[in-house]
């Protein structure tokens, strides 16, 4: 979980600034990897599938425009079964996104309690994944905190109340009208009901990056703004990758991390990644102050 | 005792005249009948001689003036030898051909020891002269960091490593996170490593079993002694009371790096790193030792230890802080009765405690986490001597306390649950009994055999756990209610050819178990890293190693050498997969354990002078280690991280004239491997990377020159100053200590680029300390 880990990153930071340290340039001469079908889909209850299809590439490769559009599977066959209805998705181009390109559904939109099955196969090689959403978790409250002596930044407080008889799973987004253009993942990725006795959980929710490549902005909310909040849950395979997804982005070439784990992917076939249902509720916050 | 003529013995202890202590391994020979022996592990030697006629009696240790003298008596004696240490007088030492060399004709092999004067000689690092840190030069040892203290010996793990302080187990032998050793340099007699034919009295760990002991005071008068340094700066004081009969030391040691380094460096830093200016570092340990003699039959000597480290760090930028404490308690108390001149009993009473905490908050998360191993220790062994043997046997029985780790989490106001993971209680013991004998003049074997148990007992909570990883019931186990008992045969076999006076061929085979395992949060050794018992779902870990090497002396006995080869195989070793404290979903620790096996070989050259203005070696090692876990590396076999193929090291003092001495060392290792990713791919817009196998790869060879002057004034009524500069990484090498991916660019203005950076830890580092004795 994320507080567990910034302390694993403190001490690393820690090791190194106690002793001065510099770095250099290094060359390795690595071979390309077997070339796969990259999934990344969801499909939420209310709405239609999004699956985004890319190509893997050579670690050092660049990636510019034009190496992009060879990493985006444009032409292949995507495929969606919730176990009575099949339909074949289409593409389409969203500059929200990136890369901005993903495979759209049309007639089936999720429910929880159902099953969905996705098939994509693109040059001979094929995927199959299959994931479920369960019944969504509604959020008791939640609201906007200021920082001790901070006039204007702060952090959201969601509560909500854990079925106790069943293991849960849920993923936490957050969207800043105005301000995002779409749901940010929380922080936290994903995180299980174990560590939370009596059923209610109450979590504090800081603003994560749009994407660890690019982390311009700080962690905090701002009086003024209205954040909707969306709580969704999740089947133990999309926990796990969820939750190993997010080590190996804190922690892919941290020496004081164990480099042994790996993602844990429910895709089958020639790919790998993840295909995601979500039993989704929002609640909206505006950051008063009061 | 043979019949016809009639024997008598002589027997007492070898001791170093210099400071007291007992000299383990010295030969003592009998001219005339050529029979001969060594003085055992507390100094104590047992020599029959025909009881008629006058004796020409050679007291040998290298490093030492020899004593040759004649014994003319017609009943058994007691007679203590005391030996000079050659070092100081700054001349070359003739040895008669006669005395065996103990490298050569000991049973034991795969054995290094070295003295404090030859730690003391060597470059230090920021002035610190580490005992753990020289071992780290001979050949099969490496270090698992640089600078750092722990080690890896002949591929085994940093746990496999038994280290023992005045008879106590220490469990983290680190300061500084792990950048100094616990080990005050000024107090102890030197350290001793055993890597293979590992006599039956030791148990419980695979690798090695490194002994250090504290030196006691044999002057007079008061001694005191200190360093004033960069890293750290100590006193200790000495003397011995009671007509020689008792001695004690007390000592003291506190960091200086809060105090000298950070004041000079924070100006320098402080625009591109925020963490070193907000945080905070000191350690400090003490030691105390005493031993009396009670009679002419009793000794008694009791030590302590205790040292803390403590570690703080606060980011505004986070609102975040940070705090972390550990550190070692010990306490041992050992009392040796000796029955008549051939049956001697030495019965020990110890306490070990390591412990770790780490506090920390952002905003309103509070995070604290407490590790601990607490464990009470009896031992008591038997040593008999007779014509063609030296007996040992004897039993230990430890009682564990882990806490492994207890972790509590409140956030914002509302405590989360982690199961209490509560104290889990063990018994270790061993019951053993060794015997070195002479089969002939040329043919030696020393044999043991360990019998050794583990049993995990009550209280204890088990959790019951659903498909779902959802508990359901728990079983509580009662006091001393044993939940899993493991028990062992370990076979040790060591033996001896003498081929001439100056060469021998040594073999080995030993057989160990170990129930206690570190639990690594990291690649590199830390100290949050958790010691675990054996439990019904972890298995102990075993081990085999056969050794075979040829000894020779050359140019008499100026030039010892060795070329050993080995093959080691461990079962059930363990590899945490995703870190100690990283178990998301799952509290059981086993979820986390990958159980596999690992072998590792090689060949180790070492030729070493002890003697003369030139002392030092130079070691060569040539290995390979492999590892093979069912859920790691898709249960292909790999290259274990430390398996590095060359291993070069010398170390060379130079003594100039009674004021100044040059030193030196140099290294060369290959690079360690690494697991490298070979693709990536995009998920959610962020980068992924994709691995081609554990292990992959390695890191450039690591290779350093160090170089120090020392100029050491001695008054003449003894008083000592001595200056030292010592110049670290003197070429400036960048040595790699990770390797990391640096990616620049922004992924959605479609233009991104990764290049791998190495990261080094020590640059060329020069450094002045200054050491008293008075």
């Amino acid at each position: 979980m994320n507080w567990r880990k910034i302390h694993k990153v403190f001490i690393g930071v820690a090791v190194c600034t106690v002793l001065a340290s510099c770095n250099q340039d290094l060359e390795f001469d690595l071979p390309d990897p077997d070339s796969r079908i990259v999934v990344d889909g969801w499909i939420e209850n209310g709405s239609q599938a999004k699956v985004f299809l890319t190509a893997n590439s050579p670690y050092f490769a660049t990636i510019d425009s034009a190496s992009l559009r060879d990493l985006v599977l444009s032409r292949a066959k995507v495929t969606i079964d919730d176990g009575e209805n099949s339909e074949v998705l289409i593409l389409r181009k969203d500059n929200r996104y990136f890369p901005p390109y993903y495979y759209a559904g049309n007639d089936i939109f999720g429910e929880s309690g159902k099953t969905y099955t996705l098939t994509a196969e693109y040059g001979g090689k094929k995927v199959l994944a299959e994931t479920s959403i369960p019944e969504p978790v509604s959020i008791d409250t939640s609201y906007f905190v200021l920082l001790e002596g901070e006039d204007s930044l702060g952090y959201l407080v969601l509560e909500f109340r854990d079925p106790p008889e069943e293991k849960n799973y849920y993923r936490i987004f957050t969207q800043r009208l105005g301000l995002d253009d779409k749901f940010i993942s929380a922080f936290i990725m994903a995180i299980n009901d174990q560590y939370f006795p009596g059923g209610k959980i109450r979590l504090s929710l800081f603003r994560a990056p749009e994407t660890y490549l690019s982390t311009k902005d700080d962690n905090y909310f701002r009086i003024g703004e209205t954040t909707v909040i969306k709580l969704s849950t999740i089947d133990r395979a999309s926990f796990e990758f969820w939750n190993s997804y997010q080590d190996e982005l804190l922690n892919a070439t941290n020496p004081f991390a164990s480099s042994l784990s790996e993602i844990k992917s429910n895709i089958t076939g020639d790919g790998y990644g993840i295909w995601s249902g979500y039993g989704s509720t929002v609640d909206t916050v505006f950051a008063s102050g009061q | 005792m043979s019949s016809g003529q009639e024997q008598i013995s002589i027997s007492g202890r070898i001791i170093d005249s210099s400071n007291g202590t007992s000299l383990t391994g010295a030969s003592i020979l009998d001219v005339g009948s050529g029979k001969g022996t060594t003085s055992d592990d507390s100094g104590r030697y047992r020599l029959l001689i025909n009881g008629d006629s006058e004796h020409r009696i050679i007291i040998s240790y290298l490093g030492f003036e020899q004593i040759d003298t004649i014994i003319q008596t017609r009943q058994s004696s007691v007679i203590d030898f005391y030996l000079h240490p050659v070092s100081i007088e700054y001349e070359e030492v003739r040895v008669t051909a006669e005395a065996r060399s103990d490298y050569v004709s000991s049973v034991q092999m795969s054995e290094i020891r070295l003295k404090q004067e030859e730690i003391s000689g060597l470059p230090a690092i920021l002035g610190e002269s580490d005992p753990i840190r020289f071992l780290q030069l001979t050949p099969g040892v490496q270090s698992s960091t640089e600078g750092g203290i722990g080690f890896f010996v002949r591929g085994g793990g940093v746990d496999q490593n038994l280290v023992l302080f005045d008879n106590a187990v220490i469990y983290n032998p680190g300061h500084l996170l792990g950048f100094v050793s616990v080990f005050n340099p000024d107090i102890i007699t030197g350290v001793s490593l055993i890597k293979s034919g590992i006599p039956a009295r030791y148990g419980g760990r695979l690798s090695s079993v490194v002994r250090i002991n504290s030196e006691l005071g044999r002057s007079d008068s008061l001694r005191v002694k200190g360093q004033i340094g960069l890293i750290s700066s100590r006193i200790s004081l000495n003397r011995s009371f009671n007509r020689d009969k008792g001695s004690f030391v007390v000592s003291a040691r506190r960091a200086s790096v809060d105090l000298f380094v950070k004041p000079i460096i924070t100006p320098l830093v402080k625009n591109s790193s925020p963490y070193f200016h907000e945080s905070t570092y000191n350690f400090y340990d003490f030691n105390a030792g005493i031993s009396h003699r009670i009679g002419d039959k009793d000794y008694l000597n009791v030590s302590a230890y205790y040292g803390k480290d403590k570690y703080g760090m606060t980011r505004s930028s986070v609102r975040g802080e940070s705090k972390m404490n550990w550190g070692n308690a010990i306490v041992s108390g050992r009392w040796t009765h000796v029955f008549s001149d051939y049956l001697s009993l030495g019965t020990s009473i110890s306490y070990s405690h390591y412990d770790f905490g780490l506090t920390g908050n952002q905003s309103d998360y509070a995070f604290g986490l407490v590790s601990s191993i607490r464990d009470y220790t009896i031992k008591s062994k038997v040593n008999y001597f007779s014509e063609n043997h030296k007996l040992t046997g004897g039993l230990d029985l430890t009682r564990h306390t882990f806490v492994p780790n207890d972790i509590d989490v409140d956030a914002g106001g509302l405590a989360l649950n982690f199961l209490d993971f509560n104290e889990l209680y063990a018994y270790e013991g061993g019951v053993f009994l060794e015997d070195e004998f002479r089969l002939s003049d040329q043919f030696s074997l020393a044999a043991g055999i360990r019998y050794s148990f583990f049993s995990q007992v009550g209280p204890y909570k088990e959790y019951i756990y659903d498909e779902s990883s959802l508990i359901t019931d728990s079983i509580m186990y009662p006091r001393g209610e044993s939940l899993a008992f493991y028990h062992h045969l370990e076979p040790r076999l060591s033996a001896r050819y003498q081929v001439n006076e100056i060469s021998s061929i040594k073999a080995s085979y030993m057989h160990m178990a170990q129930y206690v395992h570190l639990a690594t949060s990291a690649t590199v050794s830390l100290p949050m890293d958790t010691w675990i018992p054996s439990t019904r779902n972890i298995k102990p870990e075993y081990g085999d190693q056969w050794t075979l090497g040829y000894f020779r002396n050359l140019f008499g006995k100026q030039y010892e050498t060795s070329l050993e080869g080995y093959y080691k195989s461990s079962r059930n070793q363990l590899e945490f997969i995703r870190g100690v404290i990283n178990n998301s979903l799952n509290m059981s620790l086993e979820d986390n354990l990958a159980v596999g096996n690992s072998r590792s070989y090689g060949a180790e050259f070492f030729l070493r002078k002890k003697t003369g203005v030139l002392t030092g070696w130079i070691g060569y090692t040539i290995s390979r280690t492999e590892k093979e876990f069912e859920r790691i590396n898709e249960g292909k076999v790999y290259p274990a991280k430390f398996d590095r193929r060359h291993d070069i090291s010398i170390a060379g003092i130079y003594k100039v004239n009674k004021l100044w001495s040059f030193s030196s060392v140099f290294i060369y290792v290959s690079g360690n491997a690494f697991t490298l990713p070979v693709g990536r791919y995009i998920i959610q817009g962020n980068l992924v990377n994709e691995y081609g196998g554990v292990n992959n790869f390695r890191m450039p060879a690591y290779h350093r020159l160090d170089l120090s002057a020392t100029r050491t004034r001695v008054t003449p009524r003894g008083n000592i100053s001595s200056w030292n500069f010592s110049i670290y990484n003197v070429y400036n090498r960048a040595n790699p200590f990770f390797i990391f991916f640096e990616t620049s660019g922004d992924l959605e203005k479609y233009s991104l680029d990764i290049q791998p950076k190495m990261v080094s830890l020590f640059p060329i580092i020069p450094s002045l300390s200054w050491r008293f004795e008075f």
